[in-house]
């Protein structure tokens, strides 16, 4: 089911997010590059997370985004402060709950 | 023995290493993982989970399927981490046993459909230029999903490479 593969990547996101050593910044970049990057949002997420899903993949890495100047997510989270890279490790954890039907 | 791999270059190897634990964090088999890295003997805090040892590195090189590897590394400065496939630290940039020890190691390339050309840009950049390499090998499938994750770290050059039955180049998705 595909709704399963993103409840299990974002269930493993938010261990990574939660048991990494590292600054938030480190972790955020594990957690997006090993876990959410292989969700696909029009097939894996209920309509309603298409657009958050999409938000969050746009802030961590729009490099695949035709426009020509986007970055993959190193280079992304290199560049944002420790409080942008903590509001998006909220989002995914937002994002997991709703997955879960668990109240946000 | 799998017949394709992904290559990731990376200037720093921190990224390098970070991008290992990457792949272990998306759950791709860590003994299907290579990391050719120059420089490491002077990062500590990369080498935090790195264990000495002459026989695991012979046992890794064996279990790689390098055996041609394992005369090359007696008495070399080199080391496994944990769960991975080989690693390589080396000492000094073109050393002559470390020269030659990568060159071994780079030149097995070629069975997972890496061209001979390709290998000597990875010799260059690794003994010329300190480049850390990582080398992750196996299925259509698993590489697909190495691909994906690699291309969200700081990697410098990402190919996938396939063994074809034709003298053609090596077939390169990128």
């Amino acid at each position: 089911m595909p709704q399963e593969n993103a409840q299990v990547r974002f269930k493993s996101a938010v261990g990574i997010l939660v048991d990494e050593k590292d600054r938030i910044k480190e972790r955020l970049l594990v957690a997006y590059a090993s876990q959410l990057s292989g969700v696909d949002p029009k097939r894996d997420l209920p309509d309603a997370m298409v657009a958050p899903f999409k938000g969050l993949q746009y802030a961590l890495s729009d490099a695949e985004i035709a426009y020509g100047f986007g970055a993959h997510a190193a280079k992304k989270i290199h560049d944002m402060d420790e409080n942008e890279a903590a509001v998006l490790a909220r989002g995914i954890f937002t994002m997991f709950l709703q997955l879960h039907g668990l109240p946000v | 023995m799998s017949e394709e791999c992904v290559i990731a270059v990376y200037g720093d190897a921190a990224d390098a290493r970070q991008a290992v634990h990457i792949l272990d964090r998306g759950g791709f088999p860590m003994p299907q993982v290579s990391l050719v890295s120059a420089g490491l003997k002077d990062r500590p805090e990369v080498l935090e989970d790195i264990e000495m040892g002459d026989d695991s590195i012979k046992d890794a090189a064996v279990g790689a399927g390098l055996g041609a590897v394992v005369g090359v590394l007696a008495g070399t400065a080199a080391a496994m981490v944990a769960g991975l496939g080989l690693i390589f630290l080396m000492g000094p940039i073109g050393g002559g046993v470390v020269g030659a020890m990568t060159g071994a190691f780079l030149g097995s390339l070629s069975g997972w459909g890496v061209h001979a050309k390709r290998i000597q840009h990875y010799e260059k950049l690794v003994i010329k230029e300190g480049k850390s390499l990582l080398i992750a090998h196996g299925d259509p499938l698993q590489l697909n999903e190495a691909d994906r994750m690699l291309k969200e770290t700081a990697t410098e050059e990402l190919h996938i490479y396939a063994k074809t039955d034709s003298e053609a180049p090596e077939a390169r998705l990128d």
